[in-house]
Formats: structure tokens, C-alpha cells, sequence
């Protein structure tokens, strides 16, 4: 299933072989989840380091920034938090789950998940969850180029 | 609406026009003071609404493919509710308290934004921040 309006914004995604999984318009967004949430397996909110704590979770042990600041040391540690280590690139291996920072302007702006298949998982802001082949797919003027990729052993119970 | 121009640029970033921001820009026209003119727009709150309902819908519809809510505050109906909020601050603050618990998002920047404040900083809960807000407006709205 495609989705014109992904395709409109994400000029490299038509005819890349992707599939989406809308979300439930019946679900209040502010207390669904994000692109950073999806990255590190939570549906249950949205993760940012946003100075209002109502509205995003992040780790309490990691500072907040100023919105437009956002550092990628801050999204790595992050995931580190989640037991992920900064690795080279985002070839599948067996037994490793990886996840994608995206930047754009040297600003973290998207994170990706890799499947068991080898295919990429990624939740695009408040609409679309989507499974893409290449993370070149998702690249361009939104979220700019995917930059640092992180794996830990991966979990067996999930998906 | 195509948001690409002709040069590839993303026209949703492009800065919004004066009529955009002040579409009852002509009052001098009429012959009438500029006081007299935003009281006169102060009681067409219904056009008011349906100006802000759009802006609203079309800004949450196209940015709702960021995660990162600083990427959302630059879209040009953002940009221009919060100027309508600035000159209309009894319309617009209860259309945006009214739309939040629906809205997936950010719209706590606006508010902070046309009231100057932040009645909600160092809330932890969403529905307590909400409450925050709504006990602002109704001293200041």
C-alpha cells in the first residue's frame, strides 16, 4: 500500500519498495509515539529532549534542549541507555538488532529501526509507520542523511 | 497545493506575506482608525475561527511527518496564528486549548509564544500543564 502524501514529502520513497502501516486516527497523538519512540521499540510516547516533560519523555538522566539545538551525542546516549553501541554501518547481521540516527544540518531529526529481515522500520512523525528496503529511501530534504548507526544483541521475544 | 516551486525549494518554509498575516490588512481604507479596525476584527471572531481552523488543520497535516517539534514552528501558518494570537489573544488562546487534547501536535510553543509566558513550566503531566493553561486564559483572556 502506497501513500501519496509520504511519497510527496519524501522524494526519494516512490518506487523504492516500501510498505505502510497507518496509525489509528482514533488515537490522540500527543500521547502516541514518534520517530525516536518507534527507533527504541516504545509505542507509548514521544521521545525528544524537548524542555516541556509533559509532552516528551527522555531519559531523566540526559539533559533537555533548547528546540532547534537538539546534539547527537545526547540521541546516542539515548540509545545507549537502551544498551546500544555506536557500530559502522547498518548491514544486517545475525542475532544484532540496529538502529539509525538521521541528520540534517548536523540536527538529529529521525531514527530507523532494522527488522530481522533486513528491511527498515521507521515512524514518520505523527502518521505513518512504514517498512522500507534502504534507508536512502527516507533520506532528503525532511530528515537529511541517515549518519550513525548503533546495535546491541537483539531480543529474541521481540519483533 | 504544490509546495515546490519551480526551483525545487520547499515553499513551505518560505516566509508567509503581510496579507497572510494581517489579511484585513485594507482598514485604512475604510476610513477608520487601526484601533478601531482590530476592535472591529476582535468581534468577527467566527471569521477569525475559520481562519485559525484552517492554518491549524493544514500546519498539523503537513508537519506531522517530524518528529522534531523545532521543524513544525517554522511553517507559515504556525507563524502566522501566533501573530493572530499576538492581536487576538481571547479568539485564538481557547481555539488552541480547546483543539490540544486531540492534536498530536506541538502547540505549547504558540501559546508561549502570544502569551509571553509559560504558566505550565516544570509540569511533568500533560493533563496537569493543559489545566495550567486553561487557568491562564481565564485570567488573561
Amino acid at each position: 500500500m502506497v501513500c501519496p502524501e509520504l511519497e510527496r514529502q519524501l522524494e526519494n520513497l516512490r518506487g523504492s519498495g516500501y510498505d505502510r502501516h497507518p496509525v489509528s486516527p482514533q488515537t490522540p497523538r500527543l500521547k502516541g509515539y514518534n520517530c525516536i519512540a518507534f527507533a527504541a521499540g516504545d509505542k507509548s510516547r514521544r521521545w525528544w529532549p524537548h524542555p516541556n516533560k509533559f509532552a516528551f519523555y527522555w531519559p531523566e538522566h540526559l539533559p533537555r534542549e533548547v528546540p532547534g539545538a537538539e546534539t547527537l551525542p545526547n540521541f546516542i546516549n539515548a540509545f545507549a541507555f537502551l544498551g546500544y553501541s555506536c557500530c559502522q554501518h547498518g548491514t544486517l547481521e545475525k542475532g544484532t538488532e540496529k538502529v539509525v540516527i538521521f541528520l540534517k544540518n548536523g540536527h538529529p531529526t529521525h531514527a530507523a529501526r532494522q527488522l530481522e529481515n533486513g528491511l527498515w522500520t521507521s515512524k514518520c512523525g505523527n502518521s505513518e509507520d512504514i517498512h522500507h528496503k534502504t534507508l536512502e529511501a527516507v533520506e532528503g530534504r525532511v530528515y537529511g542523511k541517515a549518519h550513525t548507526f548503533l546495535h546491541r544483541p537483539r531480543d529474541r521475544n521481540q519483533s | 497545493m504544490d509546495l515546490i516551486s519551480d526551483k525545487g525549494e520547499d515553499c513551505r518554509y518560505s516566509d508567509p506575506t503581510y496579507d497572510e498575516i494581517c489579511p484585513a490588512a485594507d482598514w485604512w481604507r475604510k476610513g477608520i482608525t487601526y484601533a478601531e479596525a482590530t476592535q472591529e476584527n476582535e468581534d468577527s471572531s467566527s471569521v477569525l475561527e475559520r481562519e485559525f481552523n484552517e492554518r491549524a488543520d493544514r500546519w498539523e497535516r503537513e508537519t506531522a511527518i517530524h518528529s522534531s517539534p523545532s521543524a513544525t514552528y517554522f511553517h507559515r501558518d504556525y507563524i502566522a496564528i501566533i501573530a493572530s494570537g499576538m492581536a487576538h489573544r481571547s479568539v485564538i488562546v481557547p481555539l488552541i486549548l480547546k483543539r490540544i487534547p486531540d492534536s498530536g501536535s506541538d502547540w505549547f510553543f504558540a501559546l508561549e509564544n502570544i502569551a509571553g509566558q509559560n504558566p505550565a513550566e516544570g509540569e511533568e503531566d500533560f493533563a496537569q500543564a493543559v489545566e495550567a493553561w486553561r487557568n491562564w486564559a481565564a485570567q488573561n483572556c
